[in-house]
């Protein structure tokens, strides 16, 4: 692998670290907005 | 779209209706739901199962090897010496092999000859990468620290107290082809 790619590489894989703990947080927060749009704050 | 995101942020930034309890537990279940999904996601991509979809004849060729069956019970997958154990070296490995999934949409090696034809260059990547990063994927098994020379061979013993211990080589450079079949040789260092 050429230390071009490598570094693209790199980049690209630590930043996904960021990315999926952004994106977990955004599916639970939709899933906990949805579930108390059912309950308590069905006329929020 | 921009509506959607605009309703999504409203509704995260007004307080709740519900008791604390409620939301801290829904937020504590929905952070351990997702974690274990996307950790049983990963594990998933590091079965053979998995592997063979595209190496099929190199997962073969394991079965024949003393990492697959040996008198200790012990079993390395393809996982264990070819995806990195640490969390974070094991994502960048993944996020990596994503543009696998266009070789396997290509077609690159989805017959025997075209696995052949390829395979020196497949081989030295990996051993390249190998090299890079000390062989890592060994040494989760392998110490040298707990190495004891007196059951080793006197080659191995000569080569192992020298060259490894000094850091000039590291375990794939002579442990090439341990448990697949070596391709061309040809114009590789040592060989």
């Amino acid at each position: 692998m050429s230390t071009l790619e490598s570094i693209f590489w790199h980049i690209i894989g630590y930043a996904a670290m960021p990315a999926i703990f952004i994106f977990g947080f955004i599916a639970v927060a939709a899933g906990a907005l949805w579930i108390l749009s059912l309950g308590p704050d069905r006329d929020a | 779209m921009k509506q959607l995101i605009k309703l999504f942020w409203k509704k995260l930034s007004s307080p709740s209706r519900a008791a604390a309890g409620l939301i801290l537990g829904m937020g504590f279940t929905g952070g351990i739901l997702f974690w274990g999904a996307f950790n049983t996601g990963m594990e998933a991509t590091n079965t053979e199962a998995f592997c063979s979809a595209c190496h099929a004849p190199i997962v073969a060729e394991v079965r024949e090897t003393i990492h697959y069956s040996n008198r200790s019970g012990v079993r390395a997958i393809c996982s264990d010496c070819h995806v990195p154990h640490p969390w974070t070296d094991k994502i960048v490995r993944k996020v990596q092999a994503s543009k696998e999934l266009v070789a396997y949409a290509m077609g690159t090696i989805n017959t025997t000859e075209k696995f052949r034809e390829r395979r020196g260059y497949l081989a030295n990547r990996e051993w390249q990468r190998m090299k890079e990063n000390d062989s890592q994927e060994c040494r989760n098994c392998h110490n040298f620290d707990y190495m004891d020379f007196s059951e080793q061979g006197r080659r191995s013993v000569v080569q192992h107290s020298t060259a490894l211990a000094s850091g000039e080589k590291t375990c794939v450079d002579c442990h090439k082809g341990i448990s697949h079949r070596l391709p061309d040789m040809h114009g590789v260092e040592g060989w």
